[in-house]
């Protein structure tokens, strides 16, 4: 072994001596006896590694952080068929999107179309929680649905399909099941409600979404293949906004 | 082993501070770090019943992290890619003495100057004492490929570091000659 293969080893040699067991270095340690002008080296190495690391430890992290993470845990509320509780906590500080996906036919008695209100189905948005389950994409969401008994068939523009999935929900309204998806684009969260509209479609948005600042929340709503979409931003932003979503 | 079976409170405890330096190393902003952060989290409540070992919950949680970084970084731009001069100009030896000058935000900072390949492996190493051979498993890179960024990345880091420290002495004087230069 070299003096600059040694060096190169060290380099990755831990200043707490958990590697020493490691048979490179090891090696590279007896070199270190028997090499005095490596030994000063490997000595101001671990004098600079044992500082750098202290000040990387000494990075500020946020105070509430932890209180976050341990009061998330409360709020969500764990499905049944997932013994596994989930956490929930961004989903609660923010809201976007709304889509309601209707349940099975047997219970699709819900509201004539003209009785459509979405300020009744934004006001899930507002009062949180704004998932039970916690999901990690688009597939994990439809597979949620599936699983819900609710129709998992989503047809969604790219933009909308790209974004990050962050959990899911059921509401109850009026009678019928409506599936809430929580969104964030990096910057943005959203929420997605979606439901079956039933055979009618009068009173409810064509296939070209509709745009409209509704209960204080920027809207879209749309229909496409039997199931009408509702997407909503909290952030008080133009509602011409959600274009670059659809 | 459930999600069940972990201490939660106790994970948290020990390894939410070192898993958001490593989240704010990757994505350069607080708001991010902290929900890179949360979003691990998430996944050790959602899918811990993936973790047979309980004593790989470190090596887990940072693996996570890092994937869930990357999967985020695939469909947004809003992470800096920052490039680094090949051209390094002639700076004096960095020395344990100007270590000590360094603090957790200028060694944070100056990290995130250093191309992300380097850098990762890096923190990981800075942070949380990982070994070399948890560093490939949590970047998912060989260990030989490790060696050699911990090698590069600490050349860099003390490089910038100096430059940093050079510039933070010379402010004070430019600032006096100004003073100077009005009077």
């Amino acid at each position: 072994m070299t003096r600059d293969v040694a060096k190169f080893i060290l380099r990755a040699y831990r200043v707490d001596g958990q590697d020493q067991s490691d048979p490179q270095v090891a090696d590279a340690l007896e070199m270190v006896k028997r090499d005095p002008e490596l030994a000063r080296w490997f000595a101001e190495e671990q004098a600079l590694d044992s500082r750098l690391a202290r000040s990387f430890g000494a990075f500020p992290v946020p105070q509430d952080l932890k209180t976050q993470l341990l009061a998330a845990r409360q709020v969500i509320v764990v499905p049944f068929w997932r013994r596994h509780p989930v956490w929930l906590a961004a989903a609660a500080a923010v809201v976007i999107l709304l889509g309601i996906v209707f349940a099975p036919s047997p219970w699709r008695s819900g509201p004539a179309l003209a009785e459509y209100q979405p300020e009744e189905i934004l006001r899930f948005a507002a009062q949180g929680p704004h998932a039970t389950t916690m999901v990690g994409s688009l597939a994990d969401t439809r597979k949620w649905l599936a699983t819900a008994g609710l129709p998992a068939n989503l047809e969604l523009s790219g933009p909308l399909a790209s974004l990050r999935y962050k959990g899911c929900r059921t509401v109850a309204w009026r009678g019928r099941t409506v599936a809430m998806v929580c969104l964030f684009d990096g910057a943005r969260h959203l929420d997605l409600f979606v439901f079956n509209h039933g055979s009618t479609t009068a009173g409810l948005p064509g296939e070209q979404p509709e745009f409209a600042q509704v209960s204080g929340l920027a809207t879209a709503t749309w229909t496409r293949a039997g199931h009408t979409y509702l997407l909503a931003a909290h952030d008080a932003v133009a509602p011409e906004i959600l274009k670059r979503y659809l | 082993m459930n999600v069940d079976d972990l201490d939660y409170e106790q994970i948290v405890a020990v390894h939410h501070e070192p898993l958001y330096r490593f989240a704010f190393s990757l994505a350069g902003n607080p708001d991010d770090a902290a929900e890179l952060t949360q979003e691990t989290y998430v996944r050790l409540l959602t899918k811990g019943g993936q973790l047979r070992d309980r004593s790989k919950v470190k090596t887990w949680l940072f693996t996570t992290l890092y994937r869930v970084f990357l999967g985020w970084r695939r469909h947004a731009t809003r992470f800096p890619h920052f490039e680094i001069s090949t051209m390094e100009p002639e700076l004096p030896h960095f020395t344990p003495a100007m270590a000590d000058e360094v603090d957790g935000v200028m060694a944070m900072d100056t990290a995130l100057q250093i191309e992300e390949h380097f850098r990762a492996p890096l923190v990981l190493y800075y942070l949380q004492g990982l070994a070399y051979k948890d560093i490939a498993e949590v970047l998912d890179i060989p260990i030989g490929t490790v060696m050699s960024r911990l090698s590069r990345g600490k050349e860099l880091l003390r490089k910038r570091l100096c430059v940093r420290l050079q510039k933070s002495a010379a402010e004070p004087e430019a600032l006096d000659q100004d003073e100077a230069n009005q009077n």
